[in-house]
């Protein structure tokens, strides 16, 4: 299995934001990129080629679905898993989420402390589904 | 990590403050029927989703979960445009909630202080 290194993470609010960084990076041992806003992501995805996308679904402007759209348009990006992270996670909408393509939600409030473990677990997940 | 985390715990703990404030100024906007009252309903229905979220994050569930019952009250009462007397008081004590948890928030009262020492 391939090994999850580099992941992108979208999320408009800095406290937020700067947390789950200091989880990521010093727990979870990935090299992340933090973007603030959907445009940014669509911006700097393709050049930074993460393994994973984490995306915040309510932001401001463009919000979650519509940069998850974005991304899936962009061929360098069309496989990359993206992972919903919302306060918005009732079984229907995460059946929404998925039903457009995601890998999986993520519900908000989270543990940040846990979601390196979340996200890997996820990974292997979408792994093992590629190869069967 | 446990130095840079406690020192981001130190500053979200301003920022509670300072936001749980902010918020009482936009609910005594609110009243019946004008813009400038709408526009405070819906500024603090986004101020309130935003504290709920960022302290949960931080693991002050206390106030994630004072912010999360005040959010959705105001949120039902931003789908309707506007609150009467009997709904501003129910506001008023989710608010009394919200802003007695702030007021305690320290970093050590966040779950994640407890993990990382």
């Amino acid at each position: 299995m391939k090994e999850l290194q580099r992941i992108t993470y979208v999320e408009d609010e800095p406290h937020i934001r700067e947390i789950v960084q200091l989880a990521l990076e010093e727990l979870g041992g990935f090299t992340l990129h933090v973007c603030e806003s959907g445009p940014e992501a669509l911006d700097t995805a393709p050049i930074f080629h993460p393994d994973l996308v984490l995306l915040d679904v309510m932001m401001p402007g463009m919000n979650g679905i519509q940069t998850f759209r974005s991304l899936k348009d962009m061929p360098e990006m069309s496989e990359t898993p993206i992972i919903f992270v919302t306060a918005k996670a009732q079984k229907h909408e995460i059946q929404q989420y998925k039903s457009l393509g995601a890998a999986d939600v993520i519900a908000k409030p989270f543990n940040p402390i846990t979601l390196p473990a979340d996200i890997q677990a996820i990974w292997a997940k979408t792994q093992n589904d590629r190869h069967h | 990590m446990r130095e840079k985390l406690n020192l981001l715990l130190v500053k979200h703990c301003a920022t509670i403050k300072n936001s749980v404030g902010l918020l009482g100024q936009h609910l005594q906007g609110i009243g019946q029927g004008s813009a400038a009252s709408q526009q405070a309903l819906e500024d603090a229905v986004a101020l309130a989703h935003q504290l709920k979220g960022s302290s949960g994050t931080a693991g002050f569930q206390d106030i994630c979960a004072a912010a999360t019952a005040l959010h959705d009250h105001l949120k039902a009462l931003n789908a309707r445009s506007g609150a009467d007397r009997p709904e501003m008081q129910q506001v008023i004590g989710l608010y009394g909630v919200l802003d007695a948890a702030a007021r305690e928030a320290h970093p050590q009262t966040s779950s994640l202080y407890l993990v990382t020492t």
